[in-house]
């Protein structure tokens, strides 16, 4: 192992890395900071960008712009009240009050620093859970592989959406999409309907431009508004609203941690994401404040809780990617993609036969905090620009984008096709609040689910009862039992009353 | 939520269909029912069914549930402009189609320029300066730095 790191470590000081992380982190931060856009959709146009590179570096420059995406959409949560992403919209909830208050700068710091330390104890869980989980899957035999899938199939179906059976919906569809093509076992063709280009399946990339980017602009042109601007913000003439000292920072260290973990604990768990750890963490951090009645009033604690919780997320969440092969995020999904492109193939082997590239990848990521933290500085100065940004000129940019990016996975016009489909149905899907990321997932891993499920019934010579004579597969099992009563009680909180999730309805979350 | 029922019996639909179609798929000869191709899909369809028939049915429930207890809720209706969708919809199908005819880099001046003016751009100059400067950025990005291959002409150059 400490080989694998000092080797990684060699692999890391390359010029063309330390280049990627400092690009990524910009596009990353810049993009995460627009409204309507986010680091899946900049995943999503900057995976083409990086067939030429070595696999470290296209890896680094994507890691980046996750991180620096998931930091950026702070900055416009707490200037303008619309969250970049979905997981900055906890830090709105205080972010926009403490901004009214002409408090913005110290908002903005807190984020930063919040978001820099989450994310260094993300990439610390994953330094230390990864080697570990990575062992533990070599046992893994096709009944486990099965029993996992359809477990973290089933967790980001049931909770990513407002509704578990549209997500139960999105999750079959991703799955019929993956199946197009030839067939994994006997190569037959199913559902080609004679097309010469689906013969190979759906590719991923442009599938997902479609999904994410393009059906954003089809959303975004239902309310173009000519002339619309912001209000603009107050200035307090206080200087210590526009600074926060390292003393006020550690005053927060406990919400931190707690925080820090709360990211680490969702962002493991497969396909949840930011946006859940976030509030979670919040909710905690409420319970725990001794001002609790003026969270969502413009309490700094608020802000600290869904920044450390939305960053740990983004590394923890490569730890059952890395390890398992199963995204723990949906951009982490989009990774996966990235990963699979560049021939590092994530589950057990990756550890064993990649052991080096992945320690680079992992000491790029602890670079990243540093990157954070410094370019985060000199987005907070320029910040209110960015997300000044007309639409007008942005989500056409964004369009063209998506077609060079998908036409760039195979050069093929085919592809152009698929994405716009995509976009059509992404749009669709959105409109009728289906969620799309378990969609995603679900297309994504659904070709290692059906092959490790045919394996095991040909294996077991199509009993079932294998499944039930494997002590990890019990395992599973009963995880998935007690997240069967999980589900089941929290339809009845749904239905028994209001809680915090309602409050974000009030703000404009993209 | 009436939508959701027709979507669920839609959904449901399409489960019947692609239950259809899987059927139809070539077996070959295998020993196992799980070997044949279309086992999964039989699964997929399956599934679409019943999670389409579950929408409907507990929209269903949940519409007289709450025609019993609350009634007279008006919800708030978005201002929502579908022209405008269906207007970038239109000019995103006619980049797809005379992209491949015209090449990159006309295409994506004339379009991008009309993509500004439907999401509010109305300053001339504004538009020009951009659909001409970010195009030839993207070609000079793409084909020159990253080596990505743009789409081509037929009938006239990129």
């Amino acid at each position: 192992m400490l080989k694998d790191i000092i080797l990684g470590f060699h692999i890391f000081l390359s010029i063309n890395n330390i280049i990627a992380i400092i690009i990524g982190m910009i596009i990353g931060i810049i993009v995460g900071a627009l409204p309507g856009l986010g680091p899946s959709i900049a995943l999503a146009i900057m995976i083409p960008m990086t067939f030429t590179m070595q696999p470290a570096t296209a890896i680094l420059l994507l890691c980046a712009v996750y991180v620096g995406g998931s930091y950026g959409g702070s900055i416009s949560s707490i200037l303008i009240n619309t969250p970049g992403t979905a997981g900055a919209a906890a830090t709105a909830l205080d972010g926009y009050p403490l901004a009214k208050q002409g408090k913005a700068q110290k908002a903005l710091l807190m984020a930063l620093y919040a978001s820099t330390t989450g994310h260094f104890i993300g990439t610390l869980s994953l330094l230390l859970l990864f080697p570990y989980l990575s062992m533990l899957a070599l046992k893994f035999a096709p009944p486990e592989i099965t029993l996992l899938v359809f477990l973290a199939l089933t967790i980001i179906a049931s909770l990513s959406g407002k509704s578990i059976i549209k997500g139960l919906i999105a999750a079959t569809l991703g799955m019929l999409f993956s199946s197009i093509g030839l067939d994994p076992i006997i190569g037959v063709r199913r559902f080609t309907f004679g097309i010469l280009g689906l013969d190979s399946g759906l590719e991923l990339v442009p599938s997902v431009i479609g999904i994410f980017a393009l059906s954003e602009i089809f959303i975004q042109a239902e309310n173009i508004l000519v002339g619309h601007a912001q209000p603009a913000l107050p200035q307090s003439n206080n200087l210590n609203d526009q600074k926060l000292p390292i003393r006020e920072f550690f005053e927060h260290r406990i919400n931190i941690i707690r925080s820090s973990l709360v990211g680490i604990f969702i962002g493991i768990l497969p396909g949840i994401g930011g946006s859940t750890a976030a509030f979670f963490a919040y909710a905690q951090a409420k319970k725990a404040s001794k001002n609790p009645k003026t969270f969502g009033e413009g309490n700094i604690e608020g802000i600290c809780a869904a920044e450390a919780a939305n960053n740990a997320v983004v590394s923890s969440a490569l730890v059952p990617l890395f390890s398992l092969g199963i995204p723990g995020s949906l951009a982490a999904a989009l990774l996966l993609g990235a990963l699979l492109i560049h021939g590092l193939i994530p589950g057990p082997q990756l550890f064993k036969e990649q052991g080096p590239q992945m320690y680079a990848i992992i000491i790029g990521l602890f670079a990243c905090t540093i990157s954070l933290y410094l370019i985060g500085l000199g987005a907070i100065k320029i910040g209110y620009l960015v997300t000044r940004i007309k639409a007008s000129i942005l989500f056409p940019i964004v369009l063209i984008l998506c077609v060079v990016g998908a036409f760039a996975t195979k050069n093929s016009m085919f592809d152009l096709k698929v994405m716009f489909f995509f976009g059509i149905l992404g749009y669709l899907l959105r409109k009728y609040e289906f969620p799309l990321s378990p969609l995603v997932i679900a297309f994504i891993l659904c070709n290692k689910f059906e092959v490790a499920l045919r394996q095991t019934l040909i294996i077991s010579e199509g009993s079932v009862n294998i499944f039930f004579k494997r002590p990890l597969c019990l395992t599973f099992i009963i995880i998935g039992v007690f997240f069967l009563i999980g589900i089941i009680m929290r339809i009845s909180k749904q239905r028994s009353g209001p809680n915090l999730l309602a409050k974000i309805k009030k703000i404009k979350i993209y | 939520m009436k939508s959701d029922v027709t979507i669920g019996i839609l959904v449901s639909f399409l489960g019947i269909m692609v239950l259809f179609f899987s059927q139809r798929i070539i077996s070959g000869i295998t020993k196992f029912d799980v070997l044949t191709p279309h086992f999964f899909p039989t699964i997929i369809a399956i599934c679409l069914i019943v999670f389409g028939l579950g929408l409907s049915i507990s929209n269903i429930i949940n519409y007289y549930k709450k025609n019993q207890s609350i009634s007279n809720i008006k919800k708030e209706k978005e201002r929502v402009d579908y022209f405008q969708v269906l207007k970038v919809i239109l000019l995103t199908i006619v980049y797809i189609f005379f992209i491949e005819l015209f090449g990159f880099i006309l295409t994506t001046i004339i379009v991008l320029g009309l993509l500004m003016y439907l999401f509010g751009e109305r300053k001339l100059i504004d538009i020009v300066i951009v659909s001409i400067v970010t195009t030839s950025l993207f070609y000079y990005f793409f084909v020159r730095l990253f080596n990505i291959a743009l789409p081509t002409k037929i009938f006239l150059y990129r």
